[in-house]
């Protein structure tokens, strides 16, 4: 009806006659035909995409005259370059259901898809029933994309009053009223959605005409699928009028399976506008076009043609040849069009298909295999046929790879040659009166698919390599050390002699990136051989050193693998629009101090070497971070997340709203930290810290105050404080003794600061209370500069300080006071007594100590303190208290001088200290009171680009963390050495502690210290990388006296100092 | 409106300054304290035995908090009476393992128990908690010695706690001897191992 009223219309002139009819459905557009087309564009034939209100649809028709047939889109004659196009993520099925996700998960994967196919040239998709009208809609509108809307008429089964019938049995009138129903209710639905184009019948429904039924299997063998036939394609041809009944605007297109049946399909479907077919001819078509001509009469559309990508023959990838099979198919589509003197009926095609099918072979199984199984066999590609073999490989048929999924199951795709090629050709208009058929074919002639197969390899190439880096090598390092050793007058007398011993230790590390957003890592260690007899005892890597152990049947066993592998290093982060998931596990990280956490909950733990030197297991944990609602929101939680730490959670919420910050926090101890490695770092008892923090700035002036309530756990917790008093006094002590116990004003706290910003003179002050068990952390931030000397962030006391800062020029002045004072005071030891005479009993007092006691005092010690930093920095753009200052500084010459000098007028509570064999305890006392110094002068020369010295000269006062009451004054200079890739480090050290905690625990000085390090490496080293490829030589050098725990004096020349020495070579490899 | 919100702020030092003003309990000065009327109250089964740790959570145990002196310990011994020497030998016990703060703790039992210092339906588990303690002595310190006044002598344990079972009415665990030595006197020996020719020594008869 619809063909019969177009050939009525047409007048049949020297021009096309569609170019000049003008009716309510057609439009003329032939203006625009001779414009050639502009680069990287369609060609200008390609119908524009118009917005179209809701109820105004497209009017398609068909057209024919002597010179063939047209497809008329508005008016435009269009040739359909079609796409199966579909959407199918490895390792999904027939069962995935796309159109079911979020409408943005569905926009994302079309907005990439699509707009490809539209860069193509692409003007249509056939989609299955199951499109959604709002999104043929937004294919259209948003990418100027036709849909052809496919019913499969019970393809592959179908619904029968709540019964799944497969296969169908097209002569059941039940089943062809449902058809009915569906079909109706489809087109009512569908037919006035902008973007669709035309309504399609079928999948090669002729090949599954299978059903059983008597009536039929009763006929001969030759005469059953005739019957069949007739069954199948009268329904269709009802159909098509009932469409034709209800949409007069989109023509119908049954998709058969080749020309199978025509002379049945030429008498049962009467009306259908467009023959399309499933044709897998392989180059040419041959008489296709010639018998649906002579048998149907219509416009001919392939609805699937094409070629797979895969050489069964040679077992590889061959998209070359898919490239030149649909170079040649689409040469014939044009060569076989309106108006090239050929039978004309071409209206185009729709190429199977987008992208790689991985589910098809087998359709359950290995679905994230991209299988290489050939199902089915022809002639027609004869590049990789063999007889008796099967050479289609249906998993291998999209003109793009397929790329794997992200985390949100969207994938990329990779277009083939095929792609560019067609892109290419796509650009000739075949209805332009210039593209006659010898023009076809010096345009396809021309068209190369090597020309096209550099940009796919390289995306492809490019797609391996990423998938390949989801899984990388992140680090291999070696080390491989000698030692040498040797002494003189110690009491280890096997250490005397010269001895020599070896270390290997190798260091692997992953790194995987699941999906984006998503990375994690991980680095295992490997120990070979360890050296048992450097000089300094407590060395790199403890572990391994054999161990002796008794077994249960008493005898002495020495274990010598011990922890020889053992997971080094991990981290992860995991980040999305809702969060962010940190974790870590011997991997350093950040402070809080700029975000809301005034009294440093969470300090930084970034302790580089000292894990290796103590084989900490820390810091270790997870941080997570809110997004959006939860912006401000962060929660820390983890077995030690920082050195010391008890296995805790620490939530964190910070805000700034107006010109105020503030921030909550509370911490709470899970459980009782259960192992101490070094002195410095004892497990705080278990407790529970909140705090509330607020800032505001007004022009120059910041004030910052916050409260805090710590110790709860520690309510009730009985004490002794004692006051100095004339006598009569206790024991005759010269003190009087106070029994106490913890009450909820010891659990808290407050601070206050405010900082003055008159650029270049900075000022703050400070001012704390901290309730006797109200513990914190230590202040993490940098305050105007960095001073050395801050407020304990222990509990039991109360502080102010102030400091300044005068910039002039490049010149910093920098003085800075500190007066802080333990709420109870340091206990003093007093011996218990026992009077058998009254039968009284005179209980004792001991320092208190952080194992026994609620509280103590040690760095909250009565302390008056003065501080004088000087800088000179004529770069202020490479700050110099920026923490990787070392390796950013450009300044020929800085220099910055720290002078502290601190009156304790008391002493402190015993300190805590770990024994060799493993154990914590306490010192029976403390130091005494003194007044302590400290100065040192950082200089760094940059001299070239090059060349850098950086270089400390220091000098101090100090006290032994124990109870050894012998002061120590020390001196020495440290630093580092850098030209090029050479780097020498050195240290001379005079009366100064050893190199670990337990020498100042102990008070063990040596004379002197010595070391040069000399190392040479592949490149210019990093001042703070931990392993780099790199050689050297390394050299120790002591001096040891009474004072220094091994010395042993030689009863010959008792005057004699002990020696030490060690030679380490070593050779780092790192990449 | 905005500033409201931040009042809370400034409520915290008030909050401070209303719980300071609250009525605190008073630190209470110390002086001594009479122990000799203590009087043993029976805790537990293990109480004084090693490894037990119990006595620390006696609330009868005026030496919980109390770091007990090297001179003072003696003291509490001889003139302190029996369950305040119990309390501060156990007490030091808990706190540092040794064959002597065992014994002394064993033998303040022995004495509480000889003493009738506890009401009568107690008595047998003093005498069992006894003779537990001095078994304490044999099986985790058999080498252990104290020493004489002048602290140079010294004296195994092993044998007078052997002794005190048998006095105690008890039976010595864990292939325990009593032997005489050469000079004639007693000595609590482990069955295995003793290499002492048997023309000089005799075994006494143990069953």
């Amino acid at each position: 009806m619809i063909r019969s009223s177009l050939v009525a219309i047409a007048i049949l002139t020297s021009a096309p006659a569609w170019a000049q009819s003008s009716t309510s459905s057609t439009t003329t557009t032939a203006s625009v035909a001779a414009r050639p087309p502009p680069a990287e564009s369609p060609p200008v034939r390609r119908f524009q995409p118009t917005p179209r209100a809701e109820g105004a649809p497209h009017v398609v028709k068909t057209y024919r005259d002597e010179r063939g047939h047209l497809l008329l889109v508005d008016g435009v004659p269009t040739m359909v370059y079609g796409m199966n196009w579909g959407y199918m993520p490895i390792g999904e099925n027939y069962s995935y259901d796309f159109w079911g996700k979020s409408d943005d998960f569905i926009r994302e994967a079309l907005d990439a898809e699509i707009s490809l196919l539209r860069k193509m040239g692409i003007n249509v998709i056939r989609q299955y029933i199951g499109i959604p009208a709002k999104w043929i809609r937004y294919i259209y509108e948003k990418h100027g994309i036709f849909t052809v809307l496919n019913h499969p008429i019970g393809r592959y089964g179908m619904n029968i009053d709540g019964v799944w019938v497969s296969p169908v049995d097209y002569s059941d009138e039940r089943m062809r009223e449902v058809i009915h129903e569906e079909i109706d209710a489809l087109v009512r639905k569908y037919k006035d959605v902008p973007g669709l184009m035309m309504w399609m019948l079928g999948n090669e429904n002729n090949y599954g005409l299978y059903w059983k039924s008597t009536e039929i299997e009763d006929l001969p063998e030759e005469q059953q699928g005739d019957i069949r036939a007739k069954y199948l394609y009268s329904l269709f041809g009802e159909v098509i009028d009932r469409i034709h009944n209800l949409d007069s605007n989109h023509p119908v297109v049954i998709a058969n399976g080749d020309v199978g049946f025509i002379d049945v399909i030429a008498e049962e479907c009467k009306n259908v506008d467009i023959m399309g077919s499933n044709v897998y001819r392989g180059a040419s078509s041959r008489d296709l076009f010639e018998v649906i001509e002579k048998k149907l009469g219509v416009p001919f559309m392939y609805t699937e043609f094409g070629s797979d990508a895969f050489d069964a023959k040679r077992m590889r990838e061959d998209h070359l040849a898919q490239a030149e099979y649909l170079r040649l198919q689409w040469q014939e589509i044009y060569e076989q069009s309106y108006g090239h003197g050929n039978v004309g009926n071409a209206i185009g095609g729709m190429i199977f298909q987008w992208s790689d099918g991985w589910w098809k072979y087998k359709q359950t199984e290995n679905l994230d295999v991209h299988d290489e199984t050939a199902s089915w066999a022809t002639g027609a590609y004869p590049h990789d046929y063999v007889e008796g073999q099967n050479n289609m490989n249906e998993e291998w048929f999209g003109i793009a790879a397929k790329g794997r999924n992200d985390e949100r199951g969207l994938y990329e795709v990779y277009p083939r040659s095929a792609y560019y090629l067609l892109r290419e050709a796509f650009r000739l208009d075949p209805y332009a009166p210039s593209t006659t058929n010898e023009r076809i074919r010096e345009v396809f002639g021309a068209l190369d698919p090597k020309d096209f197969q550099a940009r796919y390899e390289a995306t492809q190439l490019r797609s391996k390599i990423d998938f390949l880096e989801r899984v990388r090598l992140s680090q291999l390092r070696l080390d491989l050390m000698t030692f040498t050793t040797g002494g003189k007058n110690l009491n280890i007398d096997e250490r005397e002699p010269r001895r020599f011993d070896h270390l290997q230790s190798a260091y692997v590390g992953i790194e995987a990136r699941p999906a984006s957003g998503v990375r994690a890592d991980a680095t295992v260690n490997v120990l070979g051989n360890v050296a048992v007899n450097p000089i300094d005892e407590i060395y790199f890597e403890r572990r391994g050193i054999p161990e002796e152990v008794r077994n249960t049947a008493g005898e002495e066993v020495v274990l010598t693998s011990l922890e020889r592998v053992k997971l080094y290093q991990a981290s992860f982060e995991w980040e999305n629009d809702w969060f962010a998931v940190e974790g870590y596990y011997r991997k350093g990280h950040y402070h809080w101090g700029y975000e809301g956490d005034f009294f440093g909950l969470y300090p930084e733990a970034n302790y580089e070497q000292a894990v290796d030197q103590f084989n900490a297991d820390t810091p270790s944990g997870v941080v997570f971070t809110g997004k959006k609602a939860l912006d401000g929101l962060k929660i820390a939680f983890g077995p030690q997340l920082y050195w010391g730490a008890n296995p805790t959670v620490i939530s964190k919420y910070y805000r700034t709203i107006g010109d105020w910050e503030f921030s909550l926090i509370h911490q709470e101890d899970i459980a009782q930290q259960a192992s101490a490695l070094t002195s410095s770092i004892i497990p705080q008892p278990r407790t529970r810290k909140s705090t509330i923090y607020a800032a505001r700035e007004w022009g120059p002036l910041k004030l910052q105050v916050g409260g805090i309530m710590a110790g709860t756990d520690r309510l009730g917790r009985r004490y002794v404080s004692i006051e100095e008093a004339a006598e009569p006094t206790y024991l005759e002590s010269g003190y009087y003794v106070l029994d106490d116990e913890i009450e909820l004003i010891d659990t808290l706290g407050a601070k206050a600061r405010v900082t003055l910003n008159l650029n270049p003179f900075y000022w703050y002050v400070q001012g704390g209370y901290r309730g006797l068990v109200a513990d914190a952390g230590g202040d993490w931030s940098l305050n105007i500069t960095n001073w050395s000397m801050k407020e304990s962030g222990q509990g039991n006391h109360w502080a102010v300080s102030s400091g300044a800062a005068m910039y002039l020029g490049d010149f910093v002045v920098a003085p800075n006071f500190l007066f802080q004072k333990p709420l109870e005071g340091p206990l003093v030891q007093i011996e218990d007594a026992f009077d058998p005479n009254t039968g009284t009993y005179y209980r004792g007092v001991l320092p208190r100590n952080q194992l026994n006691d609620p509280f103590w005092v040690r760095s909250n010690r009565e302390t008056y303190g003065f501080e004088l930093l000087l800088a000179f920095d004529p770069t202020p753009d490479t700050f110099m208290w920026a923490w990787d200052n070392l390796q950013r500084e450009n300044a020929f010459f800085t220099a910055a001088l720290d002078f502290t000098y601190k009156v304790h007028p008391t002493s402190q509570d015993a300190a805590v200290a770990v024994a060799q064999e493993g154990f914590v305890f306490a010192f029976a006392g403390a130091a005494p009171a003194r007044n302590l110094w400290d100065v040192s002068l950082r200089t760094i020369f940059n001299f070239r680009s090059d060349m850098q010295w950086v270089n400390w000269l220091y000098s101090g006062r100090g006290q032994a963390n124990g109870d050894d009451d012998r002061l120590v004054v020390r001196y020495g200079t440290y630093g580092r050495f850098r030209w090029d890739q050479f780097v020498a480090q050195y240290h001379v050290r005079l009366h100064d502690w050893g190199p670990f905690d337990y020498y100042r625990d102990f008070n063990l000085t040596f004379p002197l210290q010595t070391l040069l390090d000399m190392s040479y490496a592949l490149q210019t080293p990093d001042w703070f990388a931990i392993s780099q490829t790199r050689l050297g030589l390394r050299g120790k050098f002591r001096l040891l006296d009474e004072n220094s725990g091994r010395f042993q004096a030689d009863p010959d020349d008792p005057d004699a100092f002990g020696q030490e020495w060690e030679v380490l070579t070593y050779v780092q490899i790192s990449i | 409106m905005c500033r409201s919100r931040f009042d809370a702020v400034w409520l915290l030092p008030a909050v401070i300054a209303l719980l300071a003003g609250c009525e605190l309990d008073p630190q209470r000065y110390r002086y001594g304290e009479n122990i000799t009327g203590l009087q043993f109250e029976y805790f537990d089964e293990t109480e004084g035995v090693h490894p037990s740790q119990v006595v620390l959570l006696n609330p009868n145990n005026p030496f919980v908090e109390a770091p007990i002196g090297a001179e003072t310990k003696f003291d509490l011994l001889t003139g302190g009476g029996n369950a305040a020497g119990f309390y501060a030998w156990a007490t030091l016990l808990a706190t540092g393992a040794n064959g002597e703060n065992q014994f002394y703790a064993a033998t303040k039992l022995r004495d509480v128990y000889y003493a009738n210092e506890v009401p009568p339906e107690d008595s047998e588990k003093v005498r069992l908690l006894a003779i537990a303690a001095f078994q304490s002595v044999l099986d985790n310190f058999p080498d252990s010695v104290t020493f004489d006044a002048s602290g140079t002598i010294p004296f195994p344990l092993a044998t007078p706690a052997f002794q005190a079972i048998v006095d105690l009415n008890g039976r010595p665990e864990g292939d325990w001897a009593l032997v005489q030595d050469v000079n004639g006197n007693p000595v609590a020996v482990k069955r295995a191992g003793v290499d002492i020719p048997r023309t000089v020594v005799e075994e006494e008869d143990d069953s």
